[in-house]
């Protein structure tokens, strides 16, 4: 019991993953079966397929992701069983589909071509046709086999003159390693969807494949040398379009297409819509599709953006189209649709082909209850809600002032502008004053005691508190009496107070202060 | 403020080229007169180009939400309060940091550091208001439809009048649109007004 509920524990996805699904006799290829199980998984159920050989190559191997979602944390953990498919008999097989514990994958299609050497060693390249039409979606391939192991591989593709880029769908590259007759063969494909544009014939120049060859070293200090390989420079022929059957209402479509629609609803309320979806998917692009324009008498309808989209699955182009009509039936009673035709033009009929859908109807429901709201948007009526005065309509004065603004008005400049300059103006002569090189303190002193008056006492007093400050690293200012006492001429200073009001000689005070300073200057560093 | 406004009025480019003034005023006389003529959906346009100005005129809201054409989400501030007050802040920051510099007065640095960044977001804001004028405009014409192509083509859906739609390139009288919940398609250019203050649409067409 505990092993049967350990296994039903284990119903995860499981799919199928196959490195190419054409295969020749005799080659092998890698097969892998992923099971998403938090547990190991048992070994996957393979229904055994004649023409097919299937074989283990291992225990099976696991990895793990995280993610958070709205702060929960979610952790998924992916078992991969590794196979070796091979191919014994020519044929189309389906694999699977395989069973692990009670889920089962999707079946897989694997076709199995003629033998064929262990490797070619040609660049092979072609369009799978020689003729093609205006608007058809033609894929450019190219393939290698070889032997070699290469550690890069770079394609140098040619210029695709009279054909264009399909916007809709990417160019693929890969690459994958098969056993053929027990011999290692690497493959190297490169898939590009184009679309057929200009009528004429069309020589395209060489692709080019260059593969980097390990001849000596190992890991980062491998010495590789190129290989150049050059394919065959391919051929087409594009034909215009048949003129003068090119129907009204031709979708702009080239291809072999298939048209599906579905209604979501058979019964509707009136006041409600039903959707109706059209489908469409072929081997042609859907660049240039026109969807239908569908009218129905007594519904509105609506049609929204069309989808479209273009992929590249097991080296054939697929594209697909799909468009989303809102269907509003205006009155009780049956609403007929009739068949939709789509025209598309058939490039292996060469001509042009209709697909359409069935007739289908609409049973619209009638009811009180189901009245649909309408919203009048048409022309108001001037009048005021009710209880409320009625709005004024009076005009008002002329106005002259501007209410657009702009950052670039020339008062805004001005305002903003005038700041800015002043500050560049101060920035400018503070920097100009710190490069301006200092005065020397000493010349300037020295000056100053040469040019001092015999009557000058207040000068000398001021010469003597500079000297000293030079003299004592300290600044004028903050010189008090007992500083200035302690130098060589201890009274001068106060004795040059006094003669201020007469008491002393101011000649002989102003020669002491000459020396003194002149002493002081010579003391000073 | 009467000198700064009577030397804005001076230097304006709208006082030197005799240029009609852009005025949530003006709009609201250019609505009435469209209301006069009959042409209520040239009213609607010029009010919502008044309240792009004005966004708290009391009037021109009343206007709007009787014809059920106010906007969404109107702006916070009308764009010339905004810009002018951003200018004046940017300008006082400037000369703060002046005086501080020749004074080295440090609560002058403060107050520079305070104003500026609060003015050059109104400034800025105001500025970017008023760039975006014109990228959007009002659906006019009752029963205009969406097309998938500019030739026409497959109709997508019906735009509601008075709803406002996001403008795309223009091809042969044909205008890509993007309703604002982001569908899109083709129009006439002739169904749509231009949400752009600075444009005046004179009610001279009957309607239609």
């Amino acid at each position: 019991m505990i092993l049967l509920l350990s296994q039903l524990a284990i119903a995860g996805e499981v799919s199928l993953l196959v490195d190419t699904p054409k295969l020749s006799v005799g080659e092998a290829v890698r097969l892998q079966v992923s099971v998403e199980s938090p547990q190991q998984p048992p070994s996957p159920a393979i229904p055994p397929v004649e023409g097919l050989e299937i074989q283990l190559l291992g225990p099976p191997t696991f990895s793990q992701s995280f993610s958070w979602v709205n702060g929960q944390q979610s952790q998924q953990v992916h078992w991969v069983f590794t196979y070796q498919l091979k191919g014994t008999r020519e044929g189309s097989y389906t694999l699977g589909p395989v069973t692990v514990g009670s889920t089962a994958s999707e079946p897989l299609a694997i076709q199995v071509g003629p033998q064929q050497s262990a490797a070619s060693e040609d660049l092979s390249v072609s369009f799978g046709t020689e003729r093609a039409w205006v608007g058809q979606t033609l894929l450019y391939s190219g393939e290698l086999r070889t032997e070699l192991r290469a550690n890069d591989r770079r394609w140098k593709l040619p210029a695709f003159t009279g054909l264009a880029d399909d916007p809709l769908a990417q160019g693929v590259s890969e690459e994958f390693v098969s056993s053929v007759q027990g011999a290692r063969v690497a493959t190297y494909r490169v898939h590009i969807p184009l679309i057929a544009s200009e009528p004429g014939e069309h020589t395209l120049s060489s692709a080019v494949l260059t593969l980097q060859i390990p001849v000596s070293g190992r890991g980062l200090f491998v010495r590789t040398e190129p290989r150049i390989f050059t394919g065959k420079s391919p051929t087409l022929q594009i034909q215009p379009l048949p003129e003068g059957q090119d129907p009204a209402t031709w979708s702009g479509l080239v291809g072999s297409f298939t048209l599906e629609a579905a209604l979501d609803r058979d019964q509707v309320a009136a006041g409600e819509s039903a959707q109706l979806q059209l489908r469409l998917s072929g081997d042609g692009s859907f660049r240039d599709w026109i969807p239908p324009e569908l009218s129905l008498e007594g519904a509105q309808v609506f049609g929204e953006v069309p989808a479209t989209s273009g992929q590249i699955e097991d080296g054939a182009y697929r594209g697909q189209g799909r468009i989303t009509y809102a269907i509003l039936p205006s009155e009780p009673g049956v609403l007929e649709i009739p068949p939709i035709e789509i025209q598309v033009f058939d490039p292996e009929l060469g001509a042009y082909r209709t697909l359409s859908t069935r007739p289908a109807q609409i049973e619209v429901l009638a009811g009180a209850d189901l009245e649909p709201e309408v919203v009048d948007f048409g022309p108001a009526q001037p009048q005021g809600p009710e209880g409320e005065p009625q709005p004024s309509l009076e005009r008002r004065p002329q106005p002259i002032r501007s209410q657009a603004f702009s950052l670039t008005h020339p008062l805004a400049l001005l305002l903003m502008g005038l700041p800015v300059l002043g500050l560049l103006v101060q920035l400018g002569r503070e920097l100009s004053g710190r490069m301006k090189p200092a005065p020397d303190p000493h010349a300037e002193l020295r000056a100053r005691i040469a040019g001092l008056q015999t009557g000058d006492l207040a000068g000398a007093m001021e010469l003597l508190r500079a000297c000293g400050a030079l003299a004592t690293g300290r600044s004028a200012g903050v010189l008090q009496g007992q500083d200035l006492a302690s130098f060589p001429d201890p009274g001068l200073f106060g004795e040059l107070q006094a003669a201020r009001y007469g008491a002393a000689d101011p000649g002989e005070l102003v020669e002491r202060t000459r020396r003194l300073c002149v002493a002081l200057l010579e003391a000073a560093p | 403020m009467s000198a700064l406004l009577a030397l804005m009025l001076l230097l304006s480019p709208a006082a030197r080229a005799q240029e009609p003034p852009v005025n949530a005023d003006a709009h609201w006389n250019q609505g009435v007169q469209a209301l006069e003529s009959g042409r209520e959906d040239l009213a609607v346009l010029a009010f919502r180009r008044g309240l792009m100005l004005r966004p708290h005129d009391g009037a021109l809201k009343a206007q709007l939400a009787q014809r059920q054409a106010l906007p969404d989400s109107p702006p916070l501030l009308a764009p010339d309060r905004a810009g002018w007050t951003g200018v004046l802040l940017l300008s006082l920051a400037g000369f703060s940091l002046l005086i501080w510099r020749i004074q080295g007065r440090r609560e002058l640095l403060v107050a520079a550091l305070s104003l500026a960044p609060l003015g050059a977001a109104l400034g800025l804001q105001a500025q970017l208001q008023v760039s975006g004028w014109g990228e959007r405009a009002l659906v006019l014409a009752p029963g205009a439809v969406l097309t998938a192509q500019p030739s026409g083509g497959l109709t997508l859906f019906e735009l509601p009048p008075h709803s406002e739609v996001t403008l795309g390139p223009t091809v042969d009288g044909a205008v890509q649109v993007q309703t604002l919940d982001g569908r899109r398609g083709w129009t006439s250019e002739d169904a749509l007004g231009v949400l752009d203050p600075r444009v005046f649409t004179a009610p001279t067409q009957p309607a239609r």
